[in-house]
């Protein structure tokens, strides 16, 4: 099982390595990937030296490319698949069906990875990626519960990559349009959900107020955890009780799951994270290397540590992690 | 290790009780030279032109320290006393050391409500993301040890 690792930046890729990591996966600094923040992510220079570190290691590098070019910036997605062939990373990760195609025909050696954003979440579809453009992994989407994932592995000839650890977002995959319809900018079109220039945070008398463009997401007291604003984990008044109405704040944690995970033969394991900092990547790349190891190792019993549990929940996003829809038993 | 502790202990408290009646400029100074020697290249490379004519206020709150930057042309500059800041970064002392010395994540402290950000989010998260990218192999070991000590002693001493 392959422990694959974010990284935002060369301090966070030195981090994965030193802790663990067999492949970390990095974004170029546009939009053509799903953590564009300011500040983050690798120019050519910058990724040119991620590739050294790596191959001074014998680790493997991706590329995540994973967001939806519009109509008249199909070039520069392009650009970006050309750029991590010439890197020559180990794979790029592609959501845009058109992209992957290109990819393809331009690049016959490069290896495919479909990315979580593509939401793909059945057999044939699976199937289809592989017949049509000889995609190799496939990262399966949050919103399959174990069950599911079994199901999908037992038949799958495309190679399975599920998340372990990191911020949750929530059951809508490459098909969320909530941050576009506050912000007017999405994942998967401007490689960002709820862009940090539409975050606003507000000290007043009754605590931390969070607004994203102006609406008002949350309202944290005193002494309660905050979480980024994005609208899905936002508290709203719904008859009459504010509540989180669509999701909690927590972390997906999937690390109890690791002995089905392996018995199922999913090939790698991704941890989520490139707007982390270094600490954060060496704390949970760590944790998670210890884990897998244990799992590996034949003949024990495999049980999630007290130590792995309080270090991921410390740098998870809200107070508590969870299984997410891996154990959602009415999927 | 029990005399380092109280060292620790007495400068701490002396820290919190003297800093807030001393003015910012002195240290604003020191602290922006620092950061001009050590950021130089950054600065050429234009990594921090985000930061063009904006204030950005860093508080230490225990320590009642509040330095205020801006930059102009490659340098880092003490930002005008009469305009309000753009953005605004508060933390403890000890919270500051934990993510200097890479110990901490500054997104678990702002989830845990330790590091607060005002103003423009997007310049504070640009500086974060600019910060944690710089090569920490360039401060010097001696400077990284002393971090990595005093950060470790205050986290001992002082509740969060
Ligand atoms: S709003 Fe929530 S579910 Fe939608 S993309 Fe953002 S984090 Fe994901």
């Amino acid at each position: 099982m392959e422990l694959v690792c974010p990284a935002g930046s060369l301090p966070a890729l030195e981090a994965a390595l030193d802790h663990g990591a067999d492949a970390v996966y990095i974004g170029f600094s546009d939009a053509t990937n799903a953590r564009n923040f300011g500040g983050l992510n690798f120019n050519d220079k910058n990724a040119l030296r991620a590739l050294e570190r790596i191959r001074a290691r014998g680790k493997k590098l991706f590329v995540a490319i994973n967001t939806y070019a519009k109509p008249d910036s199909f070039t520069r997605w392009q650009g970006a698949v050309d750029r991590a062939a010439a890197l020559s990373a180990d794979a790029v990760i592609l959501a845009d069906i058109g992209l992957i195609s290109y990819a393809r025909e331009k690049h016959p050696n490069l290896a495919l990875h479909l990315s979580v954003q593509a939401s793909a979440t059945s057999g044939p579809a699976l199937e289809f990626y592989r017949q049509q453009f000889g995609v190799r992994r496939a990262v399966l989407p949050r919103v399959l519960s174990l069950r599911q994932v079994q199901q999908l592995a037992a038949a799958s000839r495309v190679e399975l990559e599920v998340f372990g650890f990191g911020s949750l977002c929530i059951m809508a995959e490459g098909r969320c349009h909530l941050s576009s319809y506050v912000t007017g900018e999405s994942p998967n079109q401007n490689g960002v959900c709820s862009p940090a220039r539409a975050v606003e945070w507000r000290n007043t008398a009754s605590g931390l107020e969070t607004r994203l463009n102006g609406v008002l997401i949350d309202h944290f007291a005193e002494h309660e955890n905050a979480g980024y604003p994005t609208l899905c984990k936002g508290r709203f008044i719904v008859d009459g009780k504010r509540q989180h109405v669509l999701e909690e704040p927590t972390s997906l944690n999937s690390m109890a799951l690791l002995p089905e995970l392996k018995a199922t033969g999913i090939q790698a394991i991704k941890l989520e994270g490139r707007q982390r900092s270094p600490a954060y990547v060496a704390q949970v790349v760590r944790t998670w290397r210890e884990a897998i190891d244990a799992v590996l190792e034949p003949g024990t019993e495999f049980s999630v540590k007290d130590r792995w549990r309080k270090t991921l929940a410390k740098n998870s996003e809200g107070k508590q992690t969870t299984l997410g829809a891996y154990d959602r038993p009415w999927q | 290790m029990l005399v380092r502790r109280s060292i620790a202990r007495i400068g701490y408290r002396f820290g919190c009780n003297l800093l807030p009646l001393l003015p910012n400029w002195p240290g604003e100074v020191v602290f922006i030279k620092l950061l001009n020697q050590r950021l130089s290249e950054e600065l050429q490379d234009g990594l921090f032109d985000f930061l063009d004519s904006k204030v950005l206020e860093v508080s230490v709150t225990d320590l009642g320290v509040c330095l205020r930057i801006s930059k102009r042309d490659a340098y880092f500059v003490r930002a005008p006393t009469d305009a309000p800041a753009d953005s605004t970064i508060s933390a403890s002392i000890c919270d500051f050391l934990a993510i200097a010395s890479g110990k901490e994540d500054p997104d678990t402290l702002f989830f845990q409500r330790r590091l607060c950000l005002g103003g423009q989010t997007e310049i504070g998260l640009t500086v974060k993301n600019r910060l944690d990218a710089l090569d920490r192999s360039r401060i010097p070991q001696w400077a990284q040890r002393w971090l990595e000590m005093t950060a470790a002693e205050l986290a001992a001493i002082v509740p969060n």
